[in-house]
């Protein structure tokens, strides 16, 4: 028996060891990121949800009315919302939602505050998935310009009422 | 076995001297991609929707407010929007004051706690 040859037998071992180690530590560590991806495709599809708010909400035209196809149009334009039946938005505002969403799958909802309550309206009723994240967006109007409107309160035109359009988007 | 001429002893002492220098570079780079998920997911959680919502609300707000009625105005709005957040778990209000001239905004929640005085001049705020 070469005890010189034991030796280097030995030492080789134990050199392969640390190698292993170290490429050992160098695979776990660029593990790190991968469970965290799934939340920055949910940040895509919230963004896409506050995007879309954003570019339904729009101010009156000239005369003084709303585009049947912003958030305000939308809310003017509900009947028989309070009492939960045909509350359903216009055509033109599901055409563009439609439109802006692409091949999203989303659900609608509307919150408002009457007599120090919370109201709610599913206005798109549909069942979220799991991976399914919300956006909101709040609609200030007077009661002046909610007259012909479901939301009409009497009494004073200068009475304000939020309204907050929740809308729920996943990948189908 | 005994002597440092030994080959075997050179090649583990270079192998560790190689490991401790992968170690240290793999260390870094685990650091380096942690603080920058950590970063990247603050800024993605940090409700800034929210609170841009409250500020286009001030602006709509101040630009309706009958300057007759500011006062009642303002407390109708304050307490709206302050029961709407409610439900999500977190705090919200608009305060308008000096007759629309300024607009107090809060916001708190679980992890953000943030306040802002909007100055509006003619119905625009800034």
């Amino acid at each position: 028996m070469n005890t010189k040859a034991q030796a280097f037998t030995l030492e080789g071992v134990a050199s392969a060891l640390i190698l292993l180690l170290a490429l050992y530590t160098l695979y776990q560590s660029s593990l790190v990121i991968s469970p965290r991806w799934s939340e920055a495709v949910n940040m895509q599809t919230k963004i896409k949800a506050q995007d879309t708010l954003k570019i339904l909400d729009s101010y009156e035209k000239v005369d003084g009315k709303f585009h049947n196809d912003s958030l305000q149009g939308m809310i003017v334009n509900l009947k028989d919302c309070t009492i939960g039946v045909n509350c359903t938005p216009n055509t033109e505002f599901l055409t563009s939602l439609s439109i802006i969403l692409g091949d999203y799958d989303y659900r609608l909802e509307l919150y408002w505050v009457n007599n120090s309550t919370i109201n709610s309206a599913a206005l798109v009723d549909k069942k979220p998935s799991p991976n399914a994240v919300a956006a909101s967006r709040y609609v200030l109007l007077n009661n002046s310009e909610l007259r012909n409107s479901v939301f009409y309160r009497g009494g004073e035109d200068w009475k304000p009422m939020i309204f907050e359009v929740r809308l729920i988007l996943w990948r189908p | 076995m005994a002597s440092m001429k030994d080959r075997g002893q050179i090649l583990i002492l270079f192998t560790l001297v190689v490991s401790t220098i992968i170690i240290s570079i793999s260390v870094l780079h685990a650091q380096n991609i942690l603080a920058g998920m950590e970063t990247s997911r603050t800024m993605m959680l940090f409700p800034k929707e929210e609170i841009r919502n409250l500020k286009d609300l001030a602006d709509v707000a101040v630009k309706k407010m009958p300057s007759a009625k500011w006062q009642e105005y303002s407390q109708e709005i304050y307490d709206q929007i302050r029961t709407l957040y409610s439900q999500k778990g977190v705090y919200g209000d608009l305060i308008i004051v000096e007759n629309g001239n300024k607009v107090i905004l809060n916001f708190v929640s679980a992890d953000v706690e943030y306040s802002e005085t909007i100055y509006c001049v003619g119905g625009e705020c800034r």
